[in-house]
């Protein structure tokens, strides 16, 4: 890999997280408070230097929010995603372009999940309405057959009947993230998990079981991002953002994409590897695949080039891409399907912690770079991070 | 109909009226370009494909194949009894029209990807049916 790939670029300077809790008893403002304090601290900066802001909607706060709770002195740049959208890389990737541009000499990305509670929530979209619902807009294409809006579980049935690849396939990332997430004492579930457990689970929508979706939790993490100059001269490690890309392919309808054999990854990983010239995933030490289903997981795989298209079934068999396995150490916090759903922005602290070399007991030797994958189906982003030499 | 329907009722918009009335009249009926000929779903009333605003309204065969099948074990809306099915189904006029339905008519353990099937009428209210797919026959 050329070292002098992105030399120019945005770095990581902090991290913080809030707390992450199946029910914290907080707001999400607060939580979101929580973690960007955290994060400024740990950059060794202060209220004063920081003047830019980047979240996006699926946080359930916005730049506004967040600047009246933790009045900073004046904010020069607001970045704020409007799109669902669930990949923090994007937002990562919206700052870093600001700070590069110079719009922003410190620029906060906060990201995360307040858990839907009670009436509304998806375990009970039409709670408290009377008669039969009516529904316009897209969901009138969905709604009236029961379905929702997570069309995980059809990629899933699409990709188990082209490639005849078994549950196991997807059982392999939900036990990987688990045997992680007991290194990590923030994860939400750290009880052994087996092949046997997964493949006994109950049933949430064919073919998904239990351990195939997320956790969702009240949490959040947050980043501080500068230009290198800048970074230099603070406390941590810098962590380059070297490359990063944000794609979707021809359709952007979750239920018409076109192959669901694939997702957006495939655009992405593309897109990314255009990026480094030269650089392969022999130079990559730790990766981060979003796991909010574990079939996300399994197309970022393929996408990036561990296996070919399909081969996942056969790939993951044994402890690939566990820590201390055969392959590249994979979701070492335990990912959404063990930490917890920080919408994204778990993977990114992680990541970050790993090049900074404060992950303790999941600690992989010598981390200089990392490959982060985000989002499925249309909405996806990579990046690849490395730390500064 | 002799049970209260109490399933969620689309509420049909300028594009998809011509959608909801055919399937009042037990006709599929999907956006097409008179131009391309390419079908247009969800509706629209510019082409997606060549971009032309030559579109009409045809009314396809009904038959499909499954593309995807999910069973759901955790209801996403009133009036369904779990678990039951919600498929993608392929149209046979163009492969990229998927429409997602519910299967009826067959037993769930019986359905499955790459199934052939042909499109029932639901009758909802007076003014909405809704369609959705069975085996299909011969």
């Amino acid at each position: 890999m050329k070292l002098d790939q992105g030399k120019d670029n945005a770095c990581i300077v902090g991290v913080g997280r809030s707390i992450i809790s199946r029910d914290s008893g907080k707001t999400a403002l607060d939580l979101v408070t929580d973690a960007c304090t955290n994060a400024i601290r740990h950059a060794g900066l202060t209220r004063d230097d920081i003047d830019g802001i980047a979240t996006n909607q699926m946080s359930g706060v916005n730049g506004y929010q967040i600047n009246e709770a933790m009045r900073f002195p004046t904010v020069n740049w607001y970045g704020q995603m409007e799109m669902p959208q669930v990949t923090a890389a994007w937002s990562v990737m919206e700052a870093a372009m600001a700070v590069e541009y110079g719009a922003s000499d410190y620029c906060l990305v906060v990201m995360g999940l307040m858990k839907p509670k009670g009436a509304g929530s998806r375990r009970d979209p039409f709670a408290g309405s009377v008669g039969p619902p009516q529904v316009g807009g897209d969901a009138q294409w969905v709604a009236p057959y029961g379905g929702n809006g997570f069309t995980f579980n059809h990629f899933m049935s699409r990709y188990m009947y082209e490639f005849n690849a078994p549950r196991e396939t997807f059982g392999h990332i939900a036990i990987t993230d688990r045997k992680h997430a007991m290194m990590n004492e923030r994860a939400i579930v750290r009880t052994p998990l087996t092949m046997d457990d997964y493949m006994s689970a109950r049933w949430i929508s064919e073919p998904f079981c239990l351990y195939d979706c997320d956790f969702p939790v009240d949490g959040y993490a947050a980043v501080v991002i500068t230009k290198p100059d800048r970074a230099r001269s603070l406390p941590n490690k810098p962590v380059q953002i070297v490359a990063a890309s944000q794609n979707t392919g021809p359709r952007t309808d979750m239920f018409q994409w076109d192959d669901m054999t694939n997702m957006g990854s495939k655009y992405a990983a593309k897109k990314l590897w255009e990026l480094v010239p030269g650089t392969t995933l022999k130079d990559i030490d730790v990766v981060m695949c979003y796991d909010g289903f574990s079939v996300i997981t399994v197309m970022w795989i393929e996408a990036f080039g561990f296996c070919g298209v399909g081969e996942a079934k056969d790939f993951l068999k044994g402890d690939m891409m566990q820590l201390g396995g055969s392959g590249i150490p994979m979701n070492t916090h335990g990912g959404m399907l063990s930490e917890g759903r920080v919408h994204g922005m778990g993977y990114i602290a992680e990541a970050t912690d790993q090049l900074m070399g404060l992950c303790g007991e999941r600690q992989v030797a010598n981390a200089k770079r990392a490959l982060i994958g985000q989002g499925g189906s249309v909405q996806n982003a990579d990046m690849l991070l490395q730390v500064m030499d | 109909m002799t049970e209260e329907y109490t399933r969620p009722i689309p509420i049909p918009d300028a594009a998809s009226a011509a959608y909801w009335e055919g399937a009042k009249r037990h006709e599929l009926t999907i956006k097409h370009c008179n131009d391309c000929g390419y079908y247009i779903h969800y509706p629209k009333t510019r082409c997606p494909n060549c971009w032309s605003t030559n579109v009409g309204d045809a009314v396809v065969s009904g038959r499909g194949t499954i593309y995807t099948l999910t069973i759901h074990h955790v209801p996403s809306a009133p009036g369904f009894e779990t678990p039951y099915p919600v498929a993608l189904v392929s149209l046979e006029e163009q492969e990229d029209v998927r429409i997602l339905a519910n299967i009826v008519e067959c037993p769930l353990e019986d359905i499955k990807v790459g199934m052939p099937v042909e499109v029932v009428f639901k009758d909802a209210t007076p003014e909405i049916s809704i369609p959705v797919f069975r085996p299909r026959k011969g």
